[in-house]
């Protein structure tokens, strides 16, 4: 014959881990979405090229890899081509991973730079010459 | 108490604890990855470095250097990012030898003009909304009546920028 009260036990103690290790599990993914969340790689790729451009001098090629950037944009059907924007006139880097907006980060380089991607890194070249010559 | 009457205030309790840390980690994590990575003093930098490596050129000052220099023309940097409603700030100050205003040509100061005091009162107290500046003082040779002189270029550069999120187009 079976012991019910020990059987009410070990369920209980079972449910009870159960709930703790659900609860620890979306914890952490969580956590591991936050990290890898599109928002904070707009604003690391925005200022890390808008910083690389501020830095650069005229002839230069800048090749920046974007590998996560990418993974991201695939994920939400962008093509990666729309990721960086340089709007020239405004002089702002806009990086949008998500096609829902994105971030925009100003550079005080006067300079005409030509942007493009070669598989999953970004290329910028910095041209001879100010925009405006 | 009995047993169950235990076990059921352990429950709620144990309840009220997950619930107590989980909204810690998610108020943590939250705080931790909306803060902004702050770029102004590498900005202000980067300013100060571009500003003396184009005004010295191996070792000498630009010949062309009078009143009227145009630093964005000479130095590649857009006008209109200075202009107002700026996060930028710029200060250009020429000695000769003997300490006076290099050809008596007063500082080349451009962008936001606030921005210098500021920045002497974030040197003392913590503002986190304040400008970061960047101080640089760079050494050059130039020519006075055939002999070769030392003279200073005093660079302060600031930057208050913090990005923006762009909303969907």
């Amino acid at each position: 014959m079976k012991n019910k009260r020990g059987d009410t036990y070990v369920l209980e103690t079972t449910f009870f881990i159960i709930l703790n290790v659900i609860f620890f599990v979306m914890m952490l993914v969580f956590v591991n979405r936050a990290a890898s969340g599109a928002v904070i790689y707009e604003q690391t790729y925005a200022k890390q090229i808008a910083l690389l451009l501020d830095d650069a001098k005229p002839g230069t090629t800048i090749s920046l890899n974007m590998d996560k950037g990418v993974e991201i944009a695939k994920e939400n059907k962008i093509a990666v081509d729309k990721i960086v924007e340089i709007n020239e006139k405004e002089n702002r880097v806009k990086v949008s991973l998500t096609g829902k907006g994105g971030y925009s980060f100003q550079y005080f380089s006067d300079y005409s730079i030509e942007i493009g991607f070669t598989e999953n890194f970004l290329v910028l070249k910095i041209k001879e010459g100010a925009k405006n010559e | 108490m009995n047993k169950k009457a235990t076990q059921k205030l352990l429950s709620v309790w144990w309840f009220f604890v997950l619930t107590v840390v989980g909204a810690g980690i998610v108020i943590g994590v939250l705080i931790y990855y909306s803060a902004d990575a702050d770029l102004r003093e590498a900005e202000a930098n980067i300013l100060s470095e571009r500003i003396a490596n184009c005004l010295v050129e191996q070792g000498y000052l630009q010949g062309d250097f009078s009143q009227n220099f145009n630093i964005f023309e000479k130095c590649g940097l857009k006008k209109e990012v200075f202009d107002a409603g700026t996060s930028f700030y710029l200060k250009i100050s020429v000695y000769d030898e003997a300490g006076n205003l290099f050809k008596g040509i007063s500082p080349i100061v451009e962008g936001d003009r606030s921005f210098e005091k500021d920045c002497q009162i974030e040197e003392k107290i913590s503002a986190r909304y304040f400008p970061r500046c960047a101080e640089k003082k760079e050494l050059f040779l130039y020519k006075e009546n055939e002999a070769i002189k030392k003279g200073r270029i005093e660079i302060l550069a600031g930057s208050n920028q913090v990005g923006k999120k762009i909303a969907l187009a």
